[in-house]
């Protein structure tokens, strides 16, 4: 393996070097002190973080390499994700079990797949990327393989006390209203008014409203799954568990890149159990090894000989639970 | 007490009494504030903190009422919470910071002139730029509401050239050795925009060539020069939930060019969206021609 594949990159100055540690997008204190610390000894007290989550320690002496590896291994940072041909840091949104979006569990399933995938030899480098829900934080559309966490919802109505509170959701007003309002809204009531007598934001952003939800003449809700994109935001705040998930997985997007050449993957399972997205997952690293030219990476193979034939590779004797969709779904309203 | 804007960088959590304290940083951090978070995360936290995606640090699980405490201590080491809500979001610069191979303008300046002037600006909704320092497009221009790309027009002056058709090898993408064999810098995607001329010498296929300015750099008796250093403008995109790739609306303009067209876009975006409309749906609605009737026809 070539030296830079070792987490060691060139910097444009003879005789240093840029050191890149994969932390999945998280560091510890620990680790912290010591990149400040060795920033500050052997670097330009400048530490630098990355679109993929990892971290750069930059302006490190050729010859102080060595050393300040084995320093930074003793925190546990792990140099890598530097190669041409390999696979890439995999990025994970930054969930992390706060987020009140995550609809799945993104640091239990990154380490499975960081600890299976990273590092691992490719034609050329091949990214993967994990978004806890089709907020697509992590650009699934833009990796090689994004994995997106669903849920698909599905009313009781038996639990159901006609609240409208998933409607509200889905129509992305929980946050610009009072909460007062809404008994199991993701925002703290007195947190709303302390930021309220702060003139401050309160807290996160709306997303796009989807109004999936319709309220019938009696106020219960009823799911248009033609607009629902299976957040599960409608499933995690029902006071009352009234929604369930009727399933919940993985979507797994291929063939996408950024830079210079970007192009949107295809969405090609819309919702896939763990089981089946690793399959997916070895047999995309097995399609690329088999049919790259060269250096080519995954979307200019699939480009070349067609999504159906990837498919056809891929997603052979798969018996995928649900609908499967082509590519992403539009913008609807 | 003070008001805190529409930035405030205070972010909900699931769990209500806790709070995410997001410092826009992009992507570059000192010893000192490195310290001064690892504090915080020890001592208010839980001991972690998260990188973003736009290269931003987070502070997660810090409880409610102790929010207002840390952010003053993230002052007194220079940090400043924000890049929430209907705002210039922070400007995501690339990782060049004078470093990087490929660089071709400066990072560093475009990227502290444009956050002088614009971050935090109000705006109908959250507006993001990125500035990457060559074409590769690390910082994702193409999913940005303004994306920002720095270029280098090669030119070659063939009484230097001594035909050694590096630059050939480097329009391929090809392997090359910085020093003594390591580090190596691999080029990025073949390009193959210089071919060599029945003469001999290397020829540039404009038509083929991106202004990436990787030949200039490898060029050892320096035939190749950049003729102008410029800037290439996308408009328009979003990452997401609905992503879209932003329109290129300048190939190649100047610095003082590059500044009219962002005040413009911003200002358009003020005028025309409704409600809050990100700048992508406003140009869906409008057209782009209307963008650029507007913005980037001179008075």
């Amino acid at each position: 393996m070539a030296v830079k594949a070792r987490g060691i990159l060139p910097q444009r100055q003879k005789g240093f070097a840029t050191l890149r540690f994969v932390v999945g997008g998280q560091l510890t204190v620990a680790q912290m002190r010591k990149l400040a610390d060795l920033a500050r000894r052997e670097g330009k007290e400048m530490v630098l973080t990355t679109m993929r989550k990892t971290v750069e320690l930059p302006w490190i002496r050729l010859e102080k390499v060595p050393e300040v590896l084995k320093e930074c291994a003793g925190v546990g940072l792990r140099p890598g994700s530097t190669g041409m041909r390999t696979v890439k840091a995999v990025l994970p949104c930054a969930a992390t079990y706060r987020c009140a979006f995550e609809a799945t569990d993104v640091m239990g399933l990154y380490d499975k797949v960081a600890t299976r995938y990273f590092g691992r030899d490719a034609p050329a480098k091949f990214k993967i990327s994990i978004s806890g829900c089709p907020n697509y934080c992590m650009h699934p559309y833009l990796n090689d393989i994004g994995i997106v966490g669903r849920v698909h919802p599905r009313i009781n109505l038996d639990k159901c006390i006609a609240c409208g509170q998933c409607a509200r959701l889905c129509r992305g007003e929980a946050i610009t209203q009072k909460t007062e309002a809404y008994p199991a809204s993701p925002l703290p009531t007195k947190a709303w008014e302390e930021a309220m007598e702060l003139n401050r934001a309160p807290v996160f952003d709306a997303t796009t409203p989807l109004d999936a939800i319709i309220l019938d003449e009696k106020g219960l809700p009823h799911i248009d799954y033609d607009k629902c994109i299976d957040c599960g935001l409608c499933v995690r705040n029902c006071p009352t568990d009234a929604i369930e998930v009727e399933r919940s997985g993985f979507t797994v997007m291929v063939g996408g890149r950024g830079g210079r050449k970007a192009r949107f993957g295809n969405e090609i399972v819309r919702i896939a159990s763990e089981e089946e997205l690793f399959t997916i997952l070895d047999r995309t690293l097995e399609y690329h090894e088999k049919f790259a030219q060269g250096r080519e990476r995954l979307p200019d193979a699939i480009e070349r000989l067609g999504l159906e034939h990837y498919k056809e590779h891929v997603l052979e004797g798969l018996e995928l639970d649900g609908k499967q969709c082509s590519t992403m779904k539009a913008r609807s309203g | 007490m003070t008001k805190i804007r529409w930035t405030s960088g205070i972010l909900a959590q699931k769990q209500r009494e806790y709070t995410t304290m997001r410092v826009p940083l992009s992507g570059r951090i000192t010893s000192e504030q490195m310290d001064k978070m690892a504090d915080i995360a020890e001592r208010d936290g839980k001991g972690i903190v998260l990188l973003t995606i736009r290269k931003s640090i987070e502070i997660p699980w810090i409880k409610y009422d102790q929010s207002l405490k840390v952010q003053r201590e993230l002052q007194q080491a220079k940090l400043e919470i924000g890049s929430c809500g209907r705002s210039v979001r922070t400007v995501v610069r690339c990782a060049s910071t004078g470093r990087c191979p490929f660089e071709v303008i400066d990072v560093e300046k475009k990227y502290q002139e444009i956050t002088d002037r614009y971050y935090g600006k109000s705006t109908p909704t959250k507006f993001k730029t990125s500035v990457s320092g060559c074409a590769n497009a690390c910082a994702n221009p193409y999913i940005n509401d303004f994306g920002i790309v720095g270029k280098a027009h090669p030119r070659i002056d063939f009484s230097k050239c001594d035909k050694c058709y590096k630059c050939v090898e480097a329009c391929k993408g090809g392997v090359f050795a910085t020093e003594d064999g390591i580090p190596e810098v691999e080029g990025a995607i073949t390009q193959e925009a210089i071919t060599i001329g029945e003469d001999g010498m290397p020829r540039i296929d404009y038509d083929k060539c991106i202004d990436c300015g990787w030949c200039i750099s490898n060029c050892p008796p320096g035939a190749l020069g950049a003729e102008r250093v410029g800037y290439g403008i996308y408009v328009g995109g979003r990452g997401g939930r609905y992503p879209k790739f932003a329109h290129e609306v300048a190939r190649f303009v100047s610095e003082v060019e590059l500044f009219r067209i962002l005040e413009g876009t911003i200002e358009y975006f003020r005028k025309f969206a409704e409600g809050r409309e990100r700048l992508v749906l406003v140009l869906e609605r409008l057209g782009i021609e209307h963008y650029k009737e507007h913005v980037l026809k001179e008075d």
